[in-house]
Protein backbone atom coordinates (compact mmCIF):
# COMPACT_ATOMS: atom_id res chain seq x y z
CA UNK A 1 0.00 0.00 0.00
CA UNK A 2 1.20 3.26 -0.52
CA UNK A 3 2.42 5.48 2.14
CA UNK A 4 2.99 9.28 2.73
CA UNK A 5 6.90 9.83 2.36
CA UNK A 6 8.72 11.82 5.19
CA UNK A 7 8.89 14.83 2.40
CA UNK A 8 5.23 15.01 2.26
CA UNK A 9 4.40 14.60 5.70
CA UNK A 10 6.89 18.22 6.28
CA UNK A 11 4.53 19.82 3.26
CA UNK A 12 1.50 18.51 5.89
CA UNK A 13 2.95 20.27 8.70
CA UNK A 14 3.73 23.16 6.49
CA UNK A 15 0.33 23.70 5.23
CA UNK A 16 -1.56 23.17 8.51
CA UNK A 17 1.06 26.19 9.50
CA UNK A 18 -0.39 27.93 6.69
CA UNK A 19 -3.63 27.71 7.82
CA UNK A 20 -2.94 28.85 11.01
CA UNK A 21 -2.30 26.14 13.06
CA UNK A 22 0.73 27.23 15.33
CA UNK A 23 0.63 24.80 18.16
CA UNK A 24 2.53 21.66 17.23
CA UNK A 25 0.12 19.50 19.03
CA UNK A 26 -2.67 20.24 17.31
CA UNK A 27 -0.70 20.32 13.90
CA UNK A 28 0.63 16.69 14.69
CA UNK A 29 -3.35 15.17 15.37
CA UNK A 30 -4.35 17.08 11.69
CA UNK A 31 -1.35 16.00 10.07
CA UNK A 32 -2.02 12.28 10.93
CA UNK A 33 -5.06 12.50 9.93
CA UNK A 34 -4.59 14.03 6.69
CA UNK A 35 -2.10 11.72 5.76
CA UNK A 36 -4.61 9.03 6.90
CA UNK A 37 -7.31 10.57 5.18
CA UNK A 38 -4.83 10.31 1.38
CA UNK A 39 -3.88 6.48 1.88
CA UNK A 40 -7.14 5.67 2.13
CA UNK A 41 -7.79 7.28 -0.94
CA UNK A 42 -4.47 5.72 -2.66
CA UNK A 43 -5.64 2.33 -1.47
CA UNK A 44 -8.27 2.94 -4.06
CA UNK A 45 -6.40 4.60 -6.81
CA UNK A 46 -2.31 4.87 -5.88
CA UNK A 47 -2.01 7.39 -8.86
CA UNK A 48 -3.84 10.33 -7.63
CA UNK A 49 -2.04 13.44 -6.83
CA UNK A 50 -1.02 14.42 -2.95
CA UNK A 51 -1.55 17.64 -3.20
CA UNK A 52 -5.28 17.41 -4.77
CA UNK A 53 -6.10 14.64 -2.32
CA UNK A 54 -4.76 17.37 0.16
CA UNK A 55 -7.33 19.70 -0.79
CA UNK A 56 -10.10 17.56 -1.08
CA UNK A 57 -9.29 16.95 2.79
CA UNK A 58 -8.60 19.91 3.95
CA UNK A 59 -12.19 20.97 2.27
CA UNK A 60 -13.98 18.63 4.66
CA UNK A 61 -13.08 21.06 7.68
CA UNK A 62 -15.66 23.55 6.26
CA UNK A 63 -15.17 27.11 5.67
CA UNK A 64 -13.44 27.77 8.32
CA UNK A 65 -10.46 25.46 8.23
CA UNK A 66 -8.78 24.18 10.99
CA UNK A 67 -9.57 27.67 12.78
CA UNK A 68 -12.45 26.10 14.95
CA UNK A 69 -10.94 22.61 15.90
CA UNK A 70 -7.63 25.00 17.29
CA UNK A 71 -10.19 27.34 19.10
CA UNK A 72 -12.07 24.46 20.27
CA UNK A 73 -8.93 23.12 21.63
CA UNK A 74 -7.60 26.34 23.30
CA UNK A 75 -10.83 26.39 25.26
CA UNK A 76 -10.47 22.95 26.50
CA UNK A 77 -6.79 23.55 27.65
CA UNK A 78 -7.64 26.55 29.10
CA UNK A 79 -10.43 24.58 31.16
CA UNK A 80 -7.85 21.96 32.03
CA UNK A 81 -5.65 24.79 33.09
CA UNK A 82 -8.52 26.64 35.22
CA UNK A 83 -9.00 22.96 37.22
CA UNK A 84 -5.35 22.88 37.91
CA UNK A 85 -5.90 26.61 39.76
CA UNK A 86 -8.71 24.48 41.41
CA UNK A 87 -6.89 22.12 42.74
CA UNK A 88 -3.86 24.21 44.08
CA UNK A 89 -6.89 26.47 45.84
CA UNK A 90 -8.46 23.98 47.49
CA UNK A 91 -4.79 22.80 49.05
CA UNK A 92 -4.95 26.55 50.54
CA UNK A 93 -8.13 25.49 52.34
CA UNK A 94 -6.95 22.98 53.87
CA UNK A 95 -4.13 21.68 56.16
CA UNK A 96 -1.35 22.44 56.10
CA UNK A 97 -1.90 25.18 53.75
CA UNK A 98 -4.77 26.11 55.33
CA UNK A 99 -2.54 28.22 58.00
CA UNK A 100 -1.08 30.36 55.16
CA UNK A 101 -4.54 31.01 53.55
CA UNK A 102 -5.35 32.13 57.47
CA UNK A 103 -2.41 34.43 58.34
CA UNK A 104 -2.76 36.08 55.13
CA UNK A 105 -6.02 37.18 55.59
CA UNK A 106 -5.29 38.43 58.81
CA UNK A 107 -2.48 40.07 57.44
CA UNK A 108 -4.88 41.73 55.44
CA UNK A 109 -7.56 42.01 57.98
CA UNK A 110 -4.80 43.94 59.77
CA UNK A 111 -3.29 46.45 57.27
CA UNK A 112 -7.14 47.10 56.62
CA UNK A 113 -7.95 47.60 59.75
CA UNK A 114 -5.23 49.87 61.35
CA UNK A 115 -4.24 51.80 58.76
CA UNK A 116 -5.71 54.77 57.70
CA UNK A 117 -4.28 54.08 53.81
CA UNK A 118 -4.67 50.66 54.47
CA UNK A 119 -7.71 49.51 51.59
CA UNK A 120 -5.20 51.52 49.72
CA UNK A 121 -1.83 50.18 50.06
CA UNK A 122 -3.53 46.80 49.57
CA UNK A 123 -5.29 48.42 46.38
CA UNK A 124 -2.57 49.49 45.05
CA UNK A 125 -0.03 46.54 45.80
CA UNK A 126 -1.99 44.03 44.52
CA UNK A 127 -2.21 45.95 40.80
CA UNK A 128 1.31 46.58 40.77
CA UNK A 129 1.81 42.63 41.38
CA UNK A 130 -0.56 41.52 38.75
CA UNK A 131 0.74 44.11 36.06
CA UNK A 132 4.42 42.88 36.96
CA UNK A 133 3.08 39.29 36.56
CA UNK A 134 1.60 40.46 33.25
CA UNK A 135 4.89 41.82 32.04
CA UNK A 136 6.56 38.98 33.20
CA UNK A 137 4.85 36.37 31.54
CA UNK A 138 4.57 38.42 28.35
CA UNK A 139 8.36 38.60 28.72
CA UNK A 140 8.29 34.85 28.68
CA UNK A 141 5.86 34.24 26.16
CA UNK A 142 7.95 36.72 24.31
CA UNK A 143 11.21 34.56 24.38
CA UNK A 144 9.28 31.33 23.64
CA UNK A 145 8.13 32.48 20.36
CA UNK A 146 11.07 33.80 19.73
CA UNK A 147 12.66 29.86 20.23
CA UNK A 148 9.88 29.03 18.08
CA UNK A 149 10.25 31.13 15.26
CA UNK A 150 14.07 30.29 15.25
CA UNK A 151 13.51 26.57 14.98
CA UNK A 152 15.14 25.99 18.48
CA UNK A 153 11.96 24.60 19.69
CA UNK A 154 8.06 23.34 19.18
CA UNK A 155 5.08 25.61 20.49
CA UNK A 156 3.20 23.27 22.43
CA UNK A 157 -0.46 24.91 23.45
CA UNK A 158 -0.77 24.04 27.24
CA UNK A 159 2.68 25.43 27.19
CA UNK A 160 1.44 28.72 26.29
CA UNK A 161 -1.87 28.90 28.35
CA UNK A 162 0.37 28.23 31.47
CA UNK A 163 3.36 31.23 30.49
CA UNK A 164 -0.04 33.51 29.87
CA UNK A 165 -2.02 32.17 32.88
CA UNK A 166 -5.03 31.29 30.77
CA UNK A 167 -6.49 34.74 30.95
CA UNK A 168 -6.53 34.53 34.71
CA UNK A 169 -4.33 37.73 35.56
CA UNK A 170 -7.59 39.78 33.66
CA UNK A 171 -9.88 38.23 35.59
CA UNK A 172 -7.63 39.27 38.72
CA UNK A 173 -8.88 43.05 37.86
CA UNK A 174 -12.33 41.80 38.25
CA UNK A 175 -12.75 42.38 41.80
CA UNK A 176 -11.64 46.56 41.06
CA UNK A 177 -14.53 46.76 39.00
CA UNK A 178 -17.25 44.88 40.90
CA UNK A 179 -16.25 46.19 44.22
CA UNK A 180 -15.35 49.67 42.58
CA UNK A 181 -12.25 50.18 44.82
CA UNK A 182 -12.35 53.93 43.07
CA UNK A 183 -14.96 54.91 45.24
CA UNK A 184 -13.42 53.22 48.64
CA UNK A 185 -10.87 55.26 48.32
CA UNK A 186 -12.70 58.31 49.40
CA UNK A 187 -14.12 57.22 52.55
CA UNK A 188 -11.49 54.17 53.16
CA UNK A 189 -11.44 55.46 56.95
CA UNK A 190 -15.40 54.48 57.83
CA UNK A 191 -14.96 50.95 56.10
CA UNK A 192 -17.68 48.80 58.56
CA UNK A 193 -15.90 45.92 60.37
CA UNK A 194 -17.98 43.43 57.73
CA UNK A 195 -16.51 45.50 55.00
CA UNK A 196 -13.16 45.43 56.52
CA UNK A 197 -13.36 41.66 56.81
CA UNK A 198 -14.76 40.96 53.72
CA UNK A 199 -12.26 42.91 51.31
CA UNK A 200 -9.68 40.88 53.52
CA UNK A 201 -10.66 37.78 52.04
CA UNK A 202 -10.89 39.76 48.75
CA UNK A 203 -6.75 40.35 48.69
CA UNK A 204 -6.14 37.09 50.24
CA UNK A 205 -7.83 35.79 47.37
CA UNK A 206 -6.20 37.71 44.92
CA UNK A 207 -2.74 36.82 46.32
CA UNK A 208 -3.33 33.40 46.47
CA UNK A 209 -4.30 33.31 42.54
CA UNK A 210 -1.38 35.22 41.65
CA UNK A 211 0.70 32.90 43.53
CA UNK A 212 -0.14 30.00 42.05
CA UNK A 213 -0.52 31.27 38.66
CA UNK A 214 3.19 32.34 38.69
CA UNK A 215 4.77 30.69 41.04
CA UNK A 216 3.57 27.16 41.83
CA UNK A 217 1.91 25.77 38.43
CA UNK A 218 4.50 27.30 36.06
CA UNK A 219 7.27 25.32 38.83
CA UNK A 220 5.78 21.83 37.97
CA UNK A 221 5.77 23.12 34.29
CA UNK A 222 7.61 19.80 33.06
CA UNK A 223 5.76 17.23 34.85
CA UNK A 224 2.43 18.71 33.27
CA UNK A 225 3.86 19.28 29.95
CA UNK A 226 5.08 15.69 30.30
CA UNK A 227 1.64 14.15 30.90
CA UNK A 228 -0.69 16.24 28.85
CA UNK A 229 2.10 15.53 25.43
CA UNK A 230 3.76 12.55 25.61
CA UNK A 231 4.74 12.96 22.37
CA UNK A 232 7.58 15.47 23.47
CA UNK A 233 9.91 12.75 24.28
CA UNK A 234 9.22 11.22 20.75
CA UNK A 235 9.88 14.07 18.41
CA UNK B 1 -25.16 16.42 5.63
CA UNK B 2 -28.76 16.62 6.90
CA UNK B 3 -28.37 14.19 10.02
CA UNK B 4 -25.51 16.02 11.07
CA UNK B 5 -27.86 18.24 13.96
CA UNK B 6 -29.50 15.22 14.90
CA UNK B 7 -26.61 13.38 16.00
CA UNK B 8 -24.35 16.13 17.23
CA UNK B 9 -25.84 16.16 20.49
CA UNK B 10 -24.66 12.42 20.79
CA UNK B 11 -21.26 12.77 19.76
CA UNK B 12 -19.36 12.71 22.70
CA UNK B 13 -21.43 9.44 24.31
CA UNK B 14 -20.67 7.52 20.65
CA UNK B 15 -16.87 8.20 21.20
CA UNK B 16 -17.27 7.09 24.77
CA UNK B 17 -19.24 3.81 23.50
CA UNK B 18 -16.22 3.11 20.77
CA UNK B 19 -13.60 3.93 23.34
CA UNK B 20 -14.97 1.57 25.58
CA UNK B 21 -15.67 -1.53 23.54
CA UNK B 22 -11.97 -0.98 21.96
CA UNK B 23 -8.76 -0.34 23.73
CA UNK B 24 -7.30 2.71 22.41
CA UNK B 25 -8.26 4.82 18.70
CA UNK B 26 -6.92 7.76 17.12
CA UNK B 27 -8.93 10.25 15.33
CA UNK B 28 -9.46 9.38 11.99
CA UNK B 29 -9.60 5.47 12.99
CA UNK B 30 -12.92 6.51 15.02
CA UNK B 31 -14.42 8.32 12.12
CA UNK B 32 -13.73 5.09 9.89
CA UNK B 33 -15.36 3.37 12.17
CA UNK B 34 -18.55 4.70 13.12
CA UNK B 35 -18.63 5.41 9.05
CA UNK B 36 -18.24 1.15 8.56
CA UNK B 37 -20.39 0.44 11.60
CA UNK B 38 -23.64 2.85 10.06
CA UNK B 39 -22.41 1.69 6.46
CA UNK B 40 -22.04 5.34 5.85
CA UNK B 41 -25.32 6.59 7.40
CA UNK B 42 -23.63 8.40 9.65
CA UNK B 43 -20.41 10.51 8.94
CA UNK B 44 -19.04 12.32 11.82
CA UNK B 45 -17.00 15.70 10.03
CA UNK B 46 -13.65 15.87 11.38
CA UNK B 47 -14.61 19.92 12.27
CA UNK B 48 -16.51 18.42 14.81
CA UNK B 49 -14.68 15.07 15.96
CA UNK B 50 -11.58 16.91 17.16
CA UNK B 51 -13.44 19.74 19.31
CA UNK B 52 -15.36 16.76 21.11
CA UNK B 53 -11.84 14.55 21.61
CA UNK B 54 -10.06 17.99 22.83
CA UNK B 55 -13.33 18.86 24.77
CA UNK B 56 -13.22 15.23 27.15
CA UNK B 57 -9.45 14.85 27.41
CA UNK B 58 -10.26 18.29 29.39
CA UNK B 59 -13.09 16.60 31.14
CA UNK B 60 -10.88 13.92 32.40
CA UNK B 61 -12.16 11.61 30.51
CA UNK B 62 -10.02 10.27 27.83
CA UNK B 63 -6.06 9.98 28.29
CA UNK B 64 -3.59 10.25 25.45
CA UNK B 65 -1.11 7.69 23.93
CA UNK B 66 1.46 8.63 21.67
CA UNK B 67 3.54 6.71 18.94
CA UNK B 68 5.27 7.18 16.12
CA UNK B 69 3.75 5.20 13.41
CA UNK B 70 5.03 4.76 9.58
CA UNK B 71 7.38 8.14 9.57
CA UNK B 72 4.31 10.12 11.68
CA UNK B 73 3.36 10.54 15.13
CA UNK B 74 0.15 9.36 15.65
CA UNK B 75 -2.21 10.65 18.87
CA UNK B 76 -4.47 7.70 20.60
CA UNK B 77 -6.80 8.17 23.11
CA UNK B 78 -8.25 6.06 25.90
CA UNK B 79 -10.70 5.72 28.88
CA UNK B 80 -9.50 7.16 32.21
CA UNK B 81 -11.09 5.37 35.05
CA UNK B 82 -13.93 8.36 35.03
CA UNK B 83 -14.06 8.00 31.62
CA UNK B 84 -15.13 4.43 31.60
CA UNK B 85 -17.88 5.22 34.65
CA UNK B 86 -19.24 8.01 32.46
CA UNK B 87 -19.37 5.85 29.37
CA UNK B 88 -22.24 3.96 31.32
CA UNK B 89 -23.89 6.71 32.23
CA UNK B 90 -23.79 8.36 29.16
CA UNK B 91 -24.92 5.64 27.27
CA UNK B 92 -27.96 4.94 29.74
CA UNK B 93 -28.93 8.36 29.28
CA UNK B 94 -28.75 8.03 25.46
CA UNK B 95 -31.29 4.60 25.62
CA UNK B 96 -33.79 6.73 27.89
CA UNK B 97 -33.27 9.81 24.85
CA UNK B 98 -33.80 6.94 21.61
CA UNK B 99 -37.09 5.24 23.97
CA UNK B 100 -38.57 8.67 24.70
CA UNK B 101 -38.34 9.65 20.97
CA UNK B 102 -39.32 6.57 19.53
CA UNK B 103 -42.53 7.11 21.83
CA UNK B 104 -43.11 10.28 19.81
CA UNK B 105 -42.49 9.06 16.38
CA UNK B 106 -43.97 5.80 17.39
CA UNK B 107 -46.40 6.19 19.72
CA UNK B 108 -47.85 3.29 21.12
CA UNK B 109 -51.78 2.70 21.19
CA UNK B 110 -53.06 3.75 24.24
CA UNK B 111 -55.97 0.68 25.81
CA UNK B 112 -58.18 3.71 27.56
Amino acid sequence: MKKVNKQQIDRLYEFTRQHYVEYYDVQTELVDHLANAIEEYWEENPDQDFEELLQKEFKKFGVFGFMEVVEKRQNAMTKKYYKMILEEVKCFLKLPKVIISIVLSWICFFIVSNFNYGLRILAVGVVILIFSSVFYSGFNLRRLKKRVKSGNKKLYLLEETLLTSGGLLTVLFFPYYVLNFGNFFDTSETISLQGQIFVSFVFTAEFLLLYISVFVIPGKKEEILKKAYPEMELS
Amino acid sequence: MSNAKLYKGSLSTIILKLLAEGDKMYGYEITQKVKKMTQGELKITEGALYPALHKLEADGLLDVEVKKVDNRLRKYYKLTEKGTKESINKLAELERFIETIQGIVNPKPSLG
